[in-house]
């Protein structure tokens, strides 16, 4: 049997990497799917943790998780029609009318 | 043999989610995407949850997948796509403080799985529907309610958002 060590670590990694690019890139759909990647990231450490100790509560979690996250990219992927019907634009730096 | 399967996945996903933070188009991204959610589904397949791994391809990798891929082709894209590549310091801060952040999680979590005990035995029909479904609509029957609302006010919210003109 493998340890369980090894997934916990690829979901770190999928965390990370979830990190860099929200912090680094500019296109909000790009950050959109960052944020993806860091709830599966998670997801995956739950599930890993739950495999260990032998308890359903960490997959009951990241079923949760996934409704959230669906009900999360609906509504944020149309906040972004709506966005670039307006501004005609992708680009966080240049959504700045609620920044000031 | 598991570890073979295990180190394809891990690399399929690793490697996939780093296509999707470097890929100029966000079409293949959204694509790079795609590959790493199928990659965790399979991982999650591996750690005897096989009732999510169900999940997470339908719901991730379909539903959630198709509607970027709506909306990435439903936006005009040739004028924003090339994206202007400038690291300022602010960008040079942010890389610096994501690339700290995950070494200091590998890291921590280093340290804390050598602490950690053996794998626990697992009864046979860990992770079914059976099993889930047990514990969603006891223990967790109120949760499962406002989830059912949540979405429902989700549904509200987007047919408001982008949807009936006056």
């Amino acid at each position: 049997m493998l340890a369980t060590d090894q997934y916990l670590m690829v979901g770190v990694v999928l965390f990370g990497i979830g990190v860099i690019g929200f912090l680094t890139r500019r296109n909000v759909i790009v950050l959109l799917m960052c944020i993806e990647l860091m709830i599966n990231g998670a997801g995956l450490a739950f599930v890993s943790f739950c495999r260990q100790t032998g308890s359903l509560e960490g997959q009951v979690f990241v079923l949760f998780a996934m409704v959230i996250a669906a009900v999360e990219i609906a509504v944020a992927l149309s906040i972004v029609l709506l966005v670039f019907r307006n501004r005609a634009t992708l680009d966080v730096d240049e959504m700045e009318v609620l920044k000031w | 043999m598991e570890n073979l399967f295990f180190y394809i996945a891990a690399i399929l996903a690793v490697a996939s989610a780093g296509s999707v933070i470097l890929q100029r188009k966000v079409m293949y991204s959204v694509l790079s995407l795609i590959v790493a959610l199928l990659a965790v589904a399979w991982m999650y397949a591996m750690l005897s949850a096989p009732f999510l791994a169900v999940v997470q391809v339908i719901l991730y990798a379909g539903a959630i997948m198709v509607l970027f891929l709506f909306v990435v082709m439903m936006l005009k894209y040739e004028k924003t796509e090339i994206q202007r590549f400038r690291p300022g310091l602010l960008w040079c801060m942010g890389l610096l403080v994501a690339v700290f952040f995950l070494m200091k999680l590998i890291y921590v979590i280093n340290r804390a799985s050598s602490l950690t005990p053996q794998v626990a035995t697992l009864p046979p029909d860990f992770g079914s529907i059976k099993s889930l479904g047990g514990v969603l609509y006891t223990q967790y029957l109120l949760p499962v309610e406002l989830t059912g609302i949540l979405l429902l006010v989700a549904v509200v919210g987007v047919a408001l958002l982008s949807g009936i003109k006056k």
